[in-house]
């Protein structure tokens, strides 16, 4: 007993002579020239392989290194490195401002900037969206747009034609999450799905995670797109714009005071009413057609351990066909955070979220007003533990109340209908979640942890039951009462091995689960498709998905390529019924089939990083198949999600540090859809007869874009730039939809394609000036 | 609502840069073997009453359908009536002899088709009145002003009203239930090709099943005219083996107008 006691006590103090031998330093990573906070540096240890700390989503790291050490360097993408030699051996703080690499340095400091972090992470199936580079890509009316760009990367497809909706690795549309520093934005296009609803100027980070998400993310089955707006100016007064064909935007951005606080104002309105305006014909004349969008946020320091953020958007579109009718819809999202770090070691935030997506029709000669809501309120609590430079904890806690208010029908008396409310559901949703990020024999990195989630319907609302398929029975809930409530644990993990530091081979394996759930029953979604949550008829939608790949860096990281498979289960997918009617109907899930997906494929992509000559080639082979009971003898069949073949190729080029051109061209596999098998006779009318569903496929689609930035003056204070670019150069008529007709007088049917853009092309102007220089508040 | 948001979209895009357009194309079509359509209605007016059958064709062939002769075709009903069908004036019309259409009556259609025989019931509904016929003009959504008729009714309380709505110059028909406001009083556009000063209007309002309400319902939305559905498909069918077509008995209203 005694012996074993001594062990252990000699154990212990080994422990402690061996922390003993070890230091802290923390602190946070910035922008020299802006202040805003650096998302993913890296802060190393100049002579040891293998130790090091990337900063979190708010620029703060902590590496805890052995007391013999004291070369740190900082690096980050697009910056100069930065090197210091610690004066003391013991736990620090740490800040420090990067540089941005100026064009002339650029060449030199390729070697200097080498970053591997794709090779090294055991993240896979992510991707960091280089935010700086999109402004490079041509794009549709000259909008820079986020969503239109992950749209080129592998395994996510756009939704149609110019729609900011996508798919990612066969899963639908309503599979992706969306976060805006954290708030879920429910509906993310604006005009019928042309443009997304974030505004480039705003956005400083954009991650998306195809399906295998750590498990801090949960909620939706194929992806997660996490945006970070940005902090605003630190240093000096900012102001920036643009003006294109379709809108301007105006940004600006400031300290509050001096490195303690900033702002940053950003809006965007479209006046393509304005050109209705000039028309001719009295119907489009009369008509309203114009979306905008504000994004706004504001920081404080608050001591040297605390700060604030607080962050929203609020954006509407609106459209109306004369006076005749209306619609206007739109999101709104609130972000109020706390950053608090308890030591050197232990970093919290702290969030209150509040988001909502609505929409209102109104029918203007009937008196009738549609309204239609979604929305939720959040607490959110994240925990980074910087355990020493080998190991990293997270962990935290999310819990949401949802409410969906359906539909409520306000009509004057003259409609005589009376007024109508849907019954609105609430849910409430929760999950806890611990995830340990471990590095081993610096060839090694592991990220696994569970996620925990929870979900009940409660009320004050109604509920229906089925005990068969004639009977509608319903039960109530009171407020604070809980109905079926659902449990799921979400285990997740992802290893990677370095052979080499540029070479390494990853995998995981992912659950994920889903509570909420669009009903769409259009090949594109629009604003009214209606959001419904899990209940006891409905099941969270649950996903597996396992990832292996292949990624190597060559020519000092100038390259990078890699190689991903994947295959993915589905449970609790979502169809409808023949003829199912989706609004206004209370019992929507009597309309409501539920099967399986499958999904798997293989993505390729090779990227050139570094020099003049920039860009890459995506390809993704895969498909996405679905099985219902009564949908094609309960056999797999291709769903609106599956394209065979998507290729896509960027390519970037700076003829000058002034001019720089670019291309892409997208190929893709055409919609699968069910085209007539035959036609019958009807009521004397011509009717197409229809067989198995989705057996055909839609012509294979394929577009080249070009497009020029010219630097009109670069100064330190000030600097325009003009962007030329035309969509679809060769003009190709893509089918949108194809709508099979009959000529009654030829006696004769035929098929007709609706496409919507030919040759469009496209310029804007963009600028950004310092205005003052802060003055530092006098103490 | 997906029909007026793709109108938009069309509108806002051809407004915008002058582009959306649409243009014939060849698509290579599955072909099906030939599938049989049984049409058939049966009221509570005097009779006779018809049955059309037809093939379906390939949808690259010409439109010129032609009845199936020779099939054996009988309605009968509750009351224990029995009537066999005799052809009627071209092929593949078939008309009844004696059979009287009355409300509250179960009626069954069997028609033999080359070997195989199609069975469909339906119980035919009491009918509800039409009050009255409004007659306005309104602007439509190209801006042009157009005569527009609606009929007033009052729905049946505690019992579910199926309806069509039907124009009997042009054939035109339009589905209503009364799921979300039963009981109440009710205003249905009565769909119409143009109408001017003098024309007649004769309007009626069907009371016909739930399963010929759903099959209506379900072609309308495959019908789409402004835009094909993610999922189209045939109307579930309401014949035992399934065949296309329906058998709808119902009992019908009707109110006459003159435009002025």
């Amino acid at each position: 007993m005694k012996r074993i006691f001594a062990t252990v006590f000699l154990c212990l103090s080994l422990t402690t002579i061996f922390s003993q031998s070890k230091f802290t330093i923390s602190g946070t990573i910035k922008d020299g020239k802006t202040g805003e906070e650096l998302i993913g540096a890296t802060i190393f240890l100049r002579d040891t392989i293998g130790i090091g700390a990337v900063t979190n989503a708010y620029g703060f790291f902590s590496l805890t290194i052995p007391s013999s050490k004291k070369e740190i360097a900082v690096r980050y993408v697009g910056y100069e490195d930065y090197s210091v030699t610690l004066d003391s051996l013991k736990n620090q703080s740490l800040n420090v401002s990067l540089s941005p690499a100026s064009k002339t340095l650029k060449d030199v400091e390729i070697k200097a900037t080498k970053s591997n972090e794709n090779i090294t992470s055991a993240q896979v199936s992510a991707i960091k969206l280089d935010i700086k580079q999109l402004e490079k890509i041509p794009v549709l009316f000259g909008e820079k747009d986020i969503l239109k760009t992950i749209q080129l990367l592998p395994g996510v497809q756009p939704a149609s034609e110019g729609n900011a909706g996508y798919y990612v690795r066969g899963g639908s549309n309503d599979q992706n999450l969306i976060l805006l520093d954290e708030a879920t934005v429910y509906s993310p296009a604006h005009l019928l799905g042309f443009f997304s609803v974030f505004n480039n100027d705003a956005i400083k980070d954009a991650t998306l995670y195809k399906g295998n998400m750590p498990a801090e993310y949960g909620g939706r089955l194929a992806s997660v797109l996490d945006l970070k707006m940005k902090e605003g100016n630190s240093k000096e007064y900012v102001i920036g714009g643009g003006i294109g064909l379709i809108s301007s935007r105006l940004n600006i951005e400031g300290p509050i005071v001096k490195d303690k606080g900033s702002f940053i104002v950003t809006g965007r309105r479209t006046y393509a009413d304005l050109f209705l305006k000039l028309s001719k014909k009295d119907n489009l004349k009369k008509s309203i057609l114009f979306f905008y969008d504000i994004n706004a946020k504001a920081n404080y320091r608050i001591g040297k351990r605390d700060r604030i953020f607080l962050s929203g958007y609020f954006g509407q579109d609106k459209f109306g066909l004369r006076d005749r009718f209306t619609i206007v819809y739109g999101n709104a999202t609130a972000t109020l955070r706390w950053n608090h770090i308890f030591s050197d070691k232990l970093f919290s935030n702290t969030s209150f979220l509040y988001n909502e997506f609505n929409y209102t029709i109104g029918i203007n000669v009937a008196s009738i007003d549609v309204k239609s809501q979604i929305r939720d309120f959040s607490l959110k609590e994240d925990l980074d533990y910087y355990l020493n430079s080998k190991n990293k904890l997270k962990f935290g806690f999310l819990t949401t109340f949802h409410t969906i208010v359906p539909g409520q029908v306000i009509s004057s008396d003259t409609a005589r209908i009376g007024n109508i409310t849907l019954t609105k559901n609430y849910g409430w949703e929760s999950s806890v979640y611990a995830q340990h990020e471990v590095s081993l024999w610096n060839k090694v990195n592991i990220n696994y942890g569970i996620r925990l989630s929870v979900f009940t319907q409660t009320g004050p609302s109604k509920y229906f039951k089925f005990p068969n398929e004639d009977v509608i029975d319903t039960f109530n809930l009171k407020l604070g009462q809980f109905g079926k409530t659902y449990f799921n644990a979400e285990p997740r993990v992802s290893i990677s091995y370095n052979f080499i530091p540029s070479m390494s081979f990853k995998a995981a394996y992912s659950r994920n689960t889903q509570n909420l759930h669009q009903l769409s029953t259009t090949t594109t979604s629009a604003p009214t498709d209606r959001w419904i949550m899990t209940s006891n008829n409905t099941k969270p939608e649950i996903a597996d998905q396992v990832s292996a790949g292949y990624f190597v860096n060559f020519h000092k990281d100038m390259f990078e390529v890699s190689v991903e498979g994947y295959y993915k289960w589905m449970q609790n997918q979502i169809d409808y019924k023949n003829g199912a009617t989706l609004r206004a109907n209370e019992a929507v899930e009597t309309e409501l089939l539920y099967g399986v997906g499958r999904a798997y494929g293989a993505e390729f992509f090779f990227k050139k990083k570094e020099g003049k000559f920039t860009g890459w080639v995506s390809y993704t082979f895969s498909r996405s198949e679905r099985k219902f009971p009564t949908v094609n003898r309960e056999t797999w069949f291709a769903s609106r999600y599956d394209r065979t073949h998507d290729l896509s190729i960027v390519l970037m080029y700076d003829i000058t540090p002034r001019i720089n051109v670019s291309a892409t061209w997208v190929y893709y596999t055409g919609l699968a859809a069910t085209f007539p098998i035959g036609k019958y006779e009807l009521n004397g009318e011509i009717v197409p007869l229809y067989g198995d569903r989705n057996q055909d496929r839609f012509p294979a689609y394929h577009r080249l874009d070009i497009g020029a930035t010219f630097v009109l003056k670069k100064r330190k204070t000030w600097e325009h730039d003009l962007n030329i670019s035309v969509y679809n150069l060769y003009a190709r008529k893509n089918a949108y939809s194809i709508d099979f007709k009959t000529d009654y007088d030829k006696g004769i049917s035929y098929a007709e394609k609706t496409y919507l853009f030919r040759i469009v092309p496209s310029i804007a102007y963009n600028f950004k000036f310092s205005v003052l220089p802060a003055k530092k508040k006098s103490k | 609502m997906r029909n007026i948001f793709r109108t938009l979209l069309i509108v806002s895009v051809a407004a915008t840069i002058n582009s959306a357009c649409t243009e014939k194309i060849d698509l290579k079509l599955k072909n099906s073997e030939p599938q049989v359509t049984i049409e058939g209605r049966l009221n509570d007016k005097s009779g006779p009453y018809y049955v059309a059958i037809t093939k379906s064709r390939l949808y690259t062939e010409n439109n010129e359908f032609t009845g199936i002769g020779g099939a054996q075709v009988i309605i009968t009903d509750d009351a224990g009536n029995i009537d066999t069908l005799v052809p009627g004036f071209i092929t593949g019309l078939y008309q009844t002899n004696f059979i009287q259409g009355t409300v509250g009556r179960t009626y069954k259609l069997s028609a033999t088709v080359e070997g195989t025989t199609y069975v469909s019931l339906c119980k035919m509904n009491p009918p509800v009145d039409i009050d009255s016929i409004l007659i306005s003009t309104e602007t439509n959504f190209q801006g042009e002003l157009k005569t527009t008729t609606k009929m007033q009714i009052h729905d049946p309380a505690g019992v579910p009203n199926y309806y069509q709505v039907f124009s009997v110059r042009d054939g035109y028909h339009a589905e209503h239930r009364d799921r979300l406001w039963d009981g109440k009083i009710r205003l249905f556009n009565i769909p119409h090709k143009d109408l001017a000063a003098g024309d007649t209007l004769e309007a009626e309002l069907w009371s016909v099943s739930e399963q010929v309400y759903t099959f209506f319902d379900q072609f309308d939305q495959n019908q789409n005219n402004f835009g094909a559905p993610a999922a189209p498909a045939n109307p579930d069918p309401v014949y035992t083996p399934a065949a296309l077509g329906y058998f709808s008995a119902h009992s019908i209203k009707s109110k006459t107008v003159i435009i002025p």
